[in-house]
């Protein structure tokens, strides 16, 4: 069951575009009711929304490619001028995306594909089963290559 | 690192060089002599080399080091680096013809930061990062909290067999 408190279609569309889909269809007042199976409960502005898991699923993985984002660029941005690689992984931000598992493997590969960045350690250490396709490769071009490669083999990209 | 400044990200590679490092600020006493790139770091190009980045941790694809040498980044075990290639204590920073010098900048702990090669013009030439490389006059304009500052300096015997521009 998914249940909507109260809150205006505007504000919903303006916290995230995917309301304006299916769900802002629905009647959205006090107390009304949606069949689901599953509903998280999240606060927009002054509202209080709960949202179906189906709908929920999206979002957060939205969500967490924004915080992605968000940690690769103060990443980026506070280790471009450091030589030593244990100095660049070890930055708190590097440590955080390495934290969210190996769902941040597209995030990173996407990244990647854009331009060279210090990523190995990282698909490294979240890739299963300890695979490393860029294994021996001394630079960074022929890594990016064999990790983009393998992105592409297993569907990350 | 201080606060940046709000419009940091839409800076320029050399916007951003002098900003971090003041003493630069204007174009005044250096040029750039690369575009930026990340295929090689500081040591590889004190080192004179521009393929590949020599980093001994962690170990990982797309990096190098030496075998034989200890995975470590401290003043002796990058000592020994240098050493494996010819290059020994010297006592100035001085040009001296026919001589190829390295100084190492280090931090408050002496841990190595940043590595500057001179050129036989005089000059040095450091790579900043995932920047450009540049070729500066004063080894003080790269001092500061990033890189720390200039301490133990190396030399070798010139030897014009890398392709490397020297000034």
């Amino acid at each position: 069951m998914a249940r909507i408190e109260y809150c205006d279609d505007e504000t919903l569309k303006d916290w995230h575009p995917a309301y304006a889909g299916d769900y802002c269809a629905e009647p959205r007042r006090k107390d009304a009711w949606v069949e689901g199976s599953y509903y998280y409960q999240v606060t927009v502005n002054d509202c209080v929304v709960s949202l179906a898991d189906q709908y929920f699923d999206p979002l957060l993985k939205d969500h967490r490619e924004q915080q992605f984002q968000q940690l690769a660029n103060r990443w980026k941005r506070e280790t471009a001028f450091n030589g030593h690689l244990s100095k660049i992984v070890m930055h708190d931000d590097y440590q955080r995306i390495m934290a969210m598992g190996p769902d941040v493997i597209p995030f990173i590969l996407r990244d990647l594909a854009k331009k060279p960045a210090h990523w190995f350690w990282a698909l490294h250490n979240l890739v299963p089963d300890g695979q490393d396709p860029a294994e021996g490769l001394t630079t960074i071009e022929e890594a990016r290559q064999a990790w983009l490669k393998w992105g592409r083999d297993n569907n990350y990209l | 690192m201080t606060d940046l400044p709000d419009n940091y990200d839409q800076l320029s590679s050399i916007e951003k060089i002098e900003w971090e490092f003041p003493a630069l600020k204007g174009g005044v006493g250096y040029r750039d002599t690369s575009e930026e790139t990340i295929v090689y770091n500081c040591l590889a190009w004190a080192l004179g080399i521009s393929w590949t980045r020599y980093d001994p941790i962690p170990k990982c694809a797309g990096y190098y080091w030496f075998p034989g040498i200890p995975r470590k980044w401290d003043e002796t075990t990058i000592r020994l680096v240098f050493e494996k290639h010819s290059y020994v204590i010297a006592d100035n920073y001085d040009v001296e013809p026919g001589y190829e010098k390295v100084v190492f900048y280090s931090d408050a702990n002496g841990k190595p930061q940043h590595f500057a090669r001179q050129l036989q013009n005089g000059k040095w030439t450091s790579k900043l990062g995932d920047y450009n490389d540049i070729e500066h006059g004063a080894l003080e304009s790269l001092t500061g909290p990033l890189y720390g500052s200039p301490g133990i300096v190396l030399k070798r015997k010139y030897r014009d067999d890398r392709g490397n521009q020297q000034g």
